[in-house]
């Protein structure tokens, strides 16, 4: 634990233990206040929240866009209507 | 457009509910399939068998529920099939063990010198190719959870597994997704820009 730390409740392996339940909004009201708490008065701990923050965001931009695929909704239909589908509209 | 061959009303109707409602998921599938499936021609083979099954299946869809997740569900089971083989369940580690992890992975990536390659680098794809390689236990629940934005408990129950596996699953692909990273943009010859 880090000196700073020593005071707040959780020490810097159980803050470590919960980052990942931390960002994702997974912890329960009491917990999150506690590693709140914790985050404040650690540098070392916010440094790793702030990496496993930066790697999070980075695989939610890589998500695949959700644009539609205009040549894919044609193969798809195509072999929809293999199968009897076909458009009403 | 409708193309003028005959269906029977009842045809019809399924029909019209099928486009109105599953159709426009298509790029939703999409997306997670091509999040799951690491070849892109392979990804668009999935989504098709996906609304084929979808559409053969239609009669178990129940109206007013979430088409996404039966659609979703479909894919994922399709994949499940194709993997059937190759897809074993990994032991559970200790949990608490593998949550420091965690910490490991921002000072193994600063002591290989790219501790800031999130903020400068362009990792999309890297990423992409990194979570398709993974095992299949650990790509379905990065897959629930960063492309599909489920909660644990969601990803617990859609799953069946225990809240605890879950939690234990996430860590242990995050951390190889990170390492994979890490070895990316050392490969790429990054190296830190500050301190």
């Amino acid at each position: 634990m880090t000196p700073e730390a020593s005071v707040i409740n959780y020490t810097c392996d159980e803050i470590v233990a919960r980052l990942w339940p931390h960002l994702d909004g997974a912890l329960p009201e009491s917990e999150r206040r506690r590693v709140v708490l914790h985050l404040e008065g650690c540098t070392a701990c916010r440094s790793h929240v702030d990496y496993a923050r930066e790697f999070l965001h980075a695989v939610r931009e890589a998500r695949p866009g959700a644009e539609t695929d205009d040549a894919l909704q044609r193969r798809v239909l195509a072999a929809l209507q293999g199968e009897g589908f076909r458009n009403q509209s | 457009m409708p193309d003028g061959t005959e269906v029977s009303p009842l045809q019809a109707a399924r029909n019209a509910e099928f486009e109105s409602v599953a159709l426009p998921l298509l790029p939703y599938v999409a997306r997670v399939a091509r999040a799951i499936v690491r070849d892109a021609s392979d990804a668009e083979d999935l989504v098709q068998e996906t609304f084929l099954r979808a559409y053969r299946q239609w009669h178990s869809f129940q109206p007013g529920t979430d088409c996404k997740r039966w659609l979703s569900q479909i894919c994922r089971n399709l994949m499940v099939d194709a993997k059937r083989k190759a897809l074993r369940e990994t032991p559970t580690p200790d949990e608490e063990l593998e949550a420091l992890s965690a910490a490991d992975a921002h000072i193994t990536a600063m002591a290989a010198g790219v501790g800031d390659m999130y903020a400068r680098m362009d990792l999309g794809p890297a990423i992409l190719a990194a979570i398709a390689g993974l095992e299949p236990v650990f790509k379905e629940v990065v897959v629930l959870s960063d492309i599909e934005d489920l909660s644990y408990d969601e990803i617990a129950a859609r799953l069946s597994i225990p809240i605890g596996t879950v939690r234990s699953r996430l860590f242990r692909a995050r951390r190889r997704l990170q390492e994979e990273l890490v070895e990316y943009a050392r490969d790429a010859g990054y190296h830190q820009t500050k301190p």
